[in-house]
């Protein structure tokens, strides 16, 4: 083996850390006097004092029991994070025309494996010393580890991490060398990572909303053989050991009954799988996956015949507005990630209604009928803008000069990518309210007012992420500053826009009239998307 | 509809980046019907000429008049009559050629049957009606220039901007979009302004060449009456002569030592 995987590890470092190149040294320092106080003092103060006031000073009787089960949920996560997110980010976007320089210089797939992996490893460093303590704060505080225990704890949870992240690296990596070859490849890669992020999601959620339910099922000696698990256990194996409160043998019987196998077992299956995936990934990479730059498409996708619904719009109208309307649904409905999106929120549509209990308890119907509206326009909104803002607004700063270079050109597109959008968008809004509507028992004049306020709600929120997108047009993928930007600015106008106008409109007339405040909002996204797309569109126009 | 004769008359014209002189005080007038070449090396400022001269980008100073109309208060009629191919092709991948050129025409006002067969007919010219409705994504650079230069002459302009018009096409393929030019220019009154840093190219289409380098324009005359200014044989050899791109031997193997 070469050493460019050396010199690969060092541009790569340098990338990471551009945002200090001018202080790298000074940051360092300053890392390296706080980070160890942040872990042992603390952090571990802020943790007791929460403890405290929650359980009151006899915590650690009220918790002693319930660790094993919780470090597996808590290892299990941030496995399910670092392993699946940054395959959802690779996949995200293909970097194999990045890659094509190092390639042209003879370097090996499994020295861009190795040299990207350790470049990473003092930022996931990092991330362990900062998140770890606060996370196993509990645990520390409850069972008074000491200084040692604590650093054995740390250094299991570091372990953890990177071996999560090699996993991630090499399943990121096999996966975008056999996916980068062809245009299909890449659009299955980006559905992929859209179903991964949202994979992550769900589990956070599972994991906030039911966390004693998970923690059980965690607990069931199926779990055992998790790998995770070895590591959780192996951490609560330590502080146990290394204990300052004084178990007693009975207590002690009952934990080890709770995790799987012994500390020593447990530390060898992760050390064993740790050295294992090591393995794996020097013998496969360069035999059974390697990054190269592969033919610009395997498949040539020839279009056919236009599907029904287009050559309805085409009957009903022929203007040159049906025409771009058309051609952005087609240019939408081509690429794999707006499906996946535009499916997923079709599944929330239905899953919603049928678990949500959107009374909170109300009877009173008007208060009821609120509550849906209010708590319906938040999710609509945020998945509308996720689905049809920003990414892949223009493909390219050409692409812009092209509109921008025909009459009126990029009022003319913003209009139709908006219109785009809703036709895809009040369907699902339709379906949405309907099964809500039948849930809640909702009257005939209040599933009208449902359907009214939650396609006022969608048409805001596409207006909204329209007009911030076009204000500061992203030409790239989910990954680029600018996308994060965006989608920032945007979740705070929809938040701002419904919430500050329930709570204005309610102070302003005494929280009375529940109507006002149920529609109030919906025409506020409606009023602020439309001055949003208007000054953004206006924007958009200018010349340079 | 144009008093002077004049498909693009400029005055001063210049435009600043932070420091960089992008142009420099350009003065220039093309007659309606000619072929304009615009001949000058990487950053002379050709691409933000054209940018400025077709509404895409406003002045630092100076104004400029295409076709009779003013570039800063008549924008939309500008961008309406002429038509621009920019300098790298960036196009809906997810498109096929026939959606896109639709698009291009929708959005320039056109539709309908008459937009279809013209389609039609202008990628059967370049060649390109058996691959007419794959996506663009599995075109060449090439093949999308040449799409890119079908959506320039969808909507029938007056005057037309092509930056860099065949530094990605084969010899085949820029001998065609010479030819297309040449005949248009011929058959209708349509002028053309091309940005080039090709002298053979320049040589062999323009009836105008204009050099620029460094944002300024050194000279401007036909191709015979610029290689007889400097008395040179050819036009590459004048064209290195006025931008001074002459190295001698010893200074290019210099790098070395
Ligand atoms: N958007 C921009 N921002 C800053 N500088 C620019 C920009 N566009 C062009 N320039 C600068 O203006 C000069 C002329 O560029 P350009 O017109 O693209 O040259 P050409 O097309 O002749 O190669 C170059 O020095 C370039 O760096
Ligand atoms: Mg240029």
């Amino acid at each position: 083996m070469s050493d460019n995987w050396s010199h690969i590890a060092k541009a790569e470092f340098l990338a990471i850390t551009s945002r200090f190149r001018h202080r790298r040294k000074r940051v360092a320092t300053v890392l390296m006097i706080v980070c160890p106080l942040w872990a042992i003092v603390v952090a571990p103060w802020i943790v007791s004092s929460l403890l405290i006031l929650w359980f009151g000073s006899e915590y650690t009787a009220a918790l002693k029991f319930l660790f094993p089960g919780m470090m597996r949920s808590l290892v299990l996560m941030i496995w399910i994070i670092l392993f699946l997110g940054p395959i959802s980010a690779a996949l995200q976007e293909i970097k194999i025309g990045q890659w094509e320089i190092l390639l042209s210089h003879n370097v090996k797939t499994r020295d861009i494996l190795v040299g990207s992996f350790l470049a990473g490893i003092p930022v996931y460093g990092l991330f362990v010393i900062v998140a770890a303590p606060v996370v196993l704060g509990p645990l520390v505080v409850a069972y008074e580890v000491s200084i040692f225990g604590q650093l054995l704890i740390y250094s299991v949870i570091f372990f953890v991490t990177i071996s999560a992240v090699w996993l991630s690296l090499l399943l990121g990596t096999a996966l975008q060398s056999k996916l980068g070859r062809s245009e299909r490849g890449r659009d299955i890669a980006t559905a992929f990572s859209v179903i991964t992020g949202l994979l992550i999601l769900l589990a956070i959620y599972v994991v906030q909303l039911v966390p004693a339910e998970f923690a059980a099922v965690m607990q069931s000696s199926s779990m055992d053989w998790l790998p995770s698990s070895w590591g959780a256990d192996l951490v609560t194996w330590i502080a146990v050991m290394c204990n300052g409160v004084g178990l007693s043998a009975s207590d002690l019987r009952i934990l080890g009954s709770m995790l799987g196998f012994g500390p020593s077992i447990s530390f060898i299956l992760l050390m064993a799988t740790f050295v294992g995936t090591i393995g794996l990934a020097l013998f496969t990479s360069d035999r059974l996956f390697r990054i190269e730059a592969g033919a610009r498409t395997e498949t040539v996708v020839t279009t056919g015949r236009e599907n029904l619904i287009l050559r309805g719009l085409r009957r009903l109208s022929s203007s040159s507005f049906t025409v771009l309307v058309i051609t952005s649904l087609k240019d939408f409905g081509r690429k794999a990630q707006n499906v996946t999106s535009l499916g997923f929120g079709m599944i929330l549509a239905i899953v919603f209604p049928l678990m949500i209990n959107y009374s909170v308890g109300a009877t009173d119907p008007d208060r009821v009928f609120f509550y849906f509206i209010i708590s319906s326009n938040m999710m609509l909104s945020i998945v509308g803008a996720i689905t049809f803002g920003g990414i892949a607004f223009m493909e390219s700063k050409n692409h812009l000069w092209i509109i921008k270079s025909t009459p009126d050109g990029v009022f003319k597109y913003v209009k139709a990518r908006i219109a785009q959008s809703l036709l895809l968008a009040i369907p699902v809004v339709f379906i949405y309210t309907i099964i809500a509507s039948k849930m809640m028992a909702f009257g005939l004049v209040q599933s009208i007012g449902a359907i009214l306020g939650c396609c006022m709600a969608i048409s805001g929120a596409v207006m909204i992420s329209t007009g911030v997108t076009a204000n500061n047009p992203n030409y790239e993928d989910r990954e680029s500053k600018i996308f994060r930007d965006n989608t920032g600015a945007i979740m705070v106008t929809l938040m701002v826009s419904i919430l500050g106008s329930a709570l204005g409109l309610g102070l302003l007339t005494g929280f009375e009239n529940l109507a006002l405040l149920a529609y109030g909002p919906g025409v506020v996204l409606m009023i602020v998307g439309l001055s949003m797309v208007y000054v953004g569109a206006k924007r958009l126009a200018l010349p340079d | 509809m144009n008093e002077n004769g004049l498909a693009i008359q400029t005055e001063t014209l210049g435009k600043t980046f932070g420091t960089i002189h992008a142009i420099r005080s350009l003065t220039l007038e093309v007659p309606i019907g000619s072929i304009f070449g615009l001949l000058g090396p990487n950053g002379a400022g050709k691409t933000t000429t054209v940018r400025i001269l077709s509404g895409l980008m406003k002045q630092s100073s100076g104004c400029a008049r295409v076709c009779g109309l003013d570039i800063e208060t008549q924008r939309d009629q500008v961008k309406s009559i002429t038509g621009l191919l920019p300098e790298s092709p960036g196009i809906y991948s997810k498109l096929s050629a026939v959606e896109f050129l639709e698009f291009i025409g929708a959005l320039n006002r056109r539709n309908g049957d008459s937009l279809l067969r013209r389609i039609d007919s202008l990628l059967s010219l370049l060649g390109l009606e058996e691959r007419q409705n794959d996506l663009l994504e599995s075109y060449s650079s090439g093949m999308k220039q040449k799409v890119l230069v079908a959506s320039t002459l969808l909507h029938e302009p007056e005057l037309v901007f092509l930056d860099e018009p065949t530094s990605r096409l084969d010899p085949s393929a820029s001998s065609l979009v010479k030819d297309l030019i040449l005949v248009l220019a011929d058959e209708t009154e349509t002028s053309f302004f091309i940005c080039t840093h090709m002298t053979s190219f320049a040589e062999e289409v323009c009836d105008v060449i204009g050099i620029i380098c460094e944002g300024k324009l050194m000279t401007v005359g036909s191709p015979e009456q610029i290689i007889e200014s400097v008395d040179a044989a050819d036009l590459e050899e004048a064209y290195l002569r006025i931008v001074g791109g002459r190295v001698d031997r010893e200074q290019l193997l210099a790098w070395r030592a």
